[in-house]
């Protein structure tokens, strides 16, 4: 076959795979939709048994309705964000190597670049926050682990690029963050249990256990359903309540 | 259009996978053929024909370095869930090349099956993943920014074929402590990552980013 038709198909399949994944009927946002609406309920009677963790009626219901419904609309809100920069995108502790330096502190690198994309800097912090620790370090350390994160970014990109950047606004971002960490947290969760006699079975619910409930904790904590409504309301700002 | 949507961008994988007309496996980049599984780069590993004509593409190596032996071995078929990995040495004839190639390397190939094939595709993750090593952390002179401000291993080869999404990387294999959610979280590790976190956000801070060409993401 002709070259030139061969690169004028590819361009043209290409074009439209493109204009799929950034238009309203992106396949990956009603996939992510559609898989939380099915599986959520399962998940969530997991985390239970495992972690002895349930979040509120409240959220369990906010989970098969108000979250899946307003994903695209979240996602295009995100579009919005003043806090745009390329992500490594999965950020977890899994993807970072330490090197010691001479004074004995710890510096950090990451690989597995795989997922990387030019995204809101909250979307990344949510799944980094929350998907590399155990509950028990989450909750002691999470919200100052988070406040390290912001202080070193207002610092490094100084007082001209972080005009007007404020930690309450990204926090209302990384509160809705939270709900597409919860959606990889499902299709994460289906994929373990193709195979529940797998070696490092346990070992994997574990981590889907604990970043699920790390997730829904924040997602509580800052008012995510508060969030959400703003946005699905056409709400300029949502009340969202500080960390800490 | 509901998830009939997810038709074409599904044809358009399996078109190429399958289809030998496109076939042509070149790498986007470097303009070399990928030898995208074990079996294709073991063959290619036979002599240095293939991994010189690669790290010339990258331009990885001094003028007048070339590698004069190579050794490749498996990692085994569940080393990563996205992705098989092997390891691969390499003898340089300049030992001292002041460009530093690395000798243990680690060779990223895409995972074996169908489904898990469609899903990284479907995503663009492997053409993401090698535009990643191979402009933002190989290539800032050419962009006149300063180098990342992170660590990250050393690329030594990443390409791409968009006729067929087939993809192939090496890449320094690291020395260094890697994180592990197994363990026991270590605080100085956890605030090692924000810090690094930080520092690539705004190093590439804000959303024009016409050197990167990542593929669009939903976000």
């Amino acid at each position: 076959m002709n070259t030139r038709v061969v690169r004028t198909c590819t361009w043209l399949t290409c074009k439209w795979q493109n204009k799929l994944l950034t238009g309203p009927d992106n396949p990956i946002c009603l996939i992510a939709a559609l898989k939380m609406k099915m599986n959520i309920k399962k998940l969530l009677k997991m985390v239970k048994e495992q972690n002895n963790y349930e979040p509120s009626d409240a959220y369990k219901k906010a989970l098969t309705t108000t979250f899946p419904d307003g994903f695209f609309k979240m996602l295009q809100w995100c579009n919005t964000s003043p806090y745009k920069t390329v992500v490594h995108g999965d950020a977890r502790i899994d993807n970072v190597f330490f090197k010691t330096l001479e004074d004995g502190s710890l510096e950090a690198g990451l690989f597995d670049w795989a997922q990387a994309m030019v995204a809101p800097a909250f979307y990344e912090m949510s799944w980094a926050v929350s998907h590399s620790f155990t509950t028990k370090f989450h909750e002691e350390h999470g919200d100052d682990l988070l406040r390290i994160y912001w202080d070193s970014l207002m610092q490094l990109l100084g007082p001209q690029k972080a005009s007007g950047l404020e930690y309450s606004e990204f926090l209302k971002g990384y509160a809705m963050a939270e709900c597409v960490s919860v959606s990889k947290c499902v299709i994460a969760f289906e994929s373990i249990q193709k195979d529940t006699k797998a070696d490092d079975y346990p070992h994997k619910r574990g981590l889907v256990c604990n970043g699920i409930e790390n997730s829904l904790k924040t997602m509580e904590k800052l008012d995510a359903i508060g969030a959400m409504e703003a946005i699905l309301g056409g709400g300029a700002t949502a009340k969202v309540a500080p960390l800490g | 259009m509901g998830f009939i949507g997810l038709l074409p961008p599904i044809l358009n994988v399996i078109r190429k996978m399958y289809c030998k007309p496109c076939n042509s496996n070149i790498g986007e980049m470097t303009e070399v053929t990928i030898p995208h599984t074990y079996k294709l780069l073991e063959k290619k590993s036979k002599d240095t024909a293939w991994i010189n004509a690669a790290l010339k593409g990258m331009k990885v190596l001094s003028e007048g370095n070339t590698v004069t032996a190579v050794t490749l071995k498996p990692f085994g078929p569940s080393a990563g869930y996205y992705s098989e990995l092997a390891l691969m040495t390499l003898t340089y004839s300049m030992p001292n090349d002041p460009l530093s190639p690395p000798t243990d390397t680690i060779v990223k190939f895409l995972p074996i099956g169908f489904d898990k094939r469609l899903i990284l595709d479907l995503v663009d993750l492997p053409k993401t993943e090698c535009i990643m090593y191979y402009h933002l952390l190989r290539n800032h002179s050419e962009h006149e920014l300063p180098p990342l401000p992170i660590m990250s291993p050393k690329i030594l080869y990443a390409d791409y074929c968009p006729a067929t999404n087939n993809a192939l990387m090496i890449m320094e294999k690291i020395n260094f402590t890697l994180g592990d959610q197994k363990k026991a979280p270590d605080l100085d590790q956890a605030k090692a990552q924000m810090l690094c976190l930080a520092k690539v956000h705004a190093y590439y801070w804000g959303d024009k980013h016409p050197m990167v060409s990542l593929p669009p993401s939903p976000l």
